[in-house]
């Protein structure tokens, strides 16, 4: 089975995903992933990435009561798929073979 | 007990009207909202003040671009469709509001145009000034109906149509720059309106419904 392809900042997300669990939705994952990468993304790419990976089946959504510290507003929470969980495995297993061999002055332990 | 920052509701209303899709507006503004009390708590509201209008100037495009793609080919065409349509209302009200102003100063000053009662200076300031009155005319119109039309994302077709008709100007070998500024700024205001105006009427006739 061909597992879909996933871009940088799309892993980044799902990683993310995967590591909030049921506190995983669009502010949270913008704040995780300042603090891990130091990148400020804009909350409009978050949502893009988030509804693209969505579109390819890596996760499922599920909206919230209103909530008062947001305006009155839901929050829709994001869930890592079956799917979702085989294609972080597989972009780790790629991961680790590319570093395989690479030498110790790069950085490879 | 502890106060809540919310963000001021001029900011709340233009990221609203500029969001170009229905299912993710409320979903947007809640996050903006909670991100905006952290950083008002932490920081200060000046800060978050300032953080939120530049989230909101830095999701526009991404949005837009998600919004087209969702909605497939017919959305696509919903779009340039209306770059189009604006472009069209755009020239229309210029042409005739310039031509409309010559036949109307020529038939004022009996057959001779400016050379019978007005110096060149004098006639050519107010021609200008008569194009500026035109071009924000034209500007409003062509924002509104490119807004109307552009269902993806009423702010994409407004800046498409925006860079569209001020590049029709440049390669017409005229304008100014302050001129463009003003006339983007038209068309871009012009499509929060309609942008505003279309989702309160979609909310008026959900609850109707």
């Amino acid at each position: 089975m061909n597992l879909p392809s996933l871009g940088e900042l799309e892993l980044a997300v799902l990683l993310t995903i995967a590591r909030l669990d049921a506190d995983a939705y669009g502010a949270n994952v913008r704040r995780s992933l300042l603090e891990r990468t130091g990148r400020d993304h804009a909350v409009g790419t978050i949502y893009t990435t988030l509804e693209r990976i969505l579109a390819k089946g890596l996760v499922v959504s599920t909206t919230s009561e209103p909530i008062a510290a947001r305006g009155g507003r839901s929050r829709r929470c994001f869930r890592l798929t079956n799917l979702g969980a085989q294609v972080l495995r597989n972009a780790r297993q790629v991961n680790v073979a590319l570093w395989k061999g690479v030498p110790a002055r790069v950085g490879a332990t | 007990m502890t106060s809540r920052h919310t963000p001021p509701a001029s900011a709340e209303f233009v990221a609203g009207a500029l969001m170009p899709d229905d299912t993710l507006r409320d979903d947007f503004l809640g996050d903006l909202a909670e991100a905006y009390d952290d950083i008002a708590s932490c920081e200060s509201v000046r800060s978050a003040n300032r953080w939120y209008l530049l989230q909101v100037g830095r999701s526009v495009v991404p949005l837009s671009l998600l919004a087209i793609s969702r909605r497939g080919p017919l959305s696509a065409m919903q779009f340039v469709g209306s770059v189009v349509a604006g472009v069209g209302v755009v020239w229309t009200i210029m042409v005739a509001g310039i031509v409309g102003f010559v036949e109307l100063f020529v038939l004022i000053n009996g057959g001779d145009g400016y050379r019978g009662a007005m110096a060149v200076g004098e006639y050519l300031r107010l021609l200008a000034l008569w194009s500026v009155f035109t071009g924000i005319i034209a500007g409003f119109a062509a924002g509104f109906v490119s807004a109307l039309i552009g269902r993806p994302s009423a702010f994409a077709s407004a800046i498409v149509l925006g860079v569209a008709s001020v590049s029709l100007v440049v390669t017409a070998g005229s304008g100014s720059h302050t001129g463009f500024i003003v006339f983007m700024s038209v068309i871009v205001f012009s499509s929060i309106v309609a942008g505003a105006w279309r989702r309160m009427r979609t909310a008026a006739l959900v609850s109707c419904a």
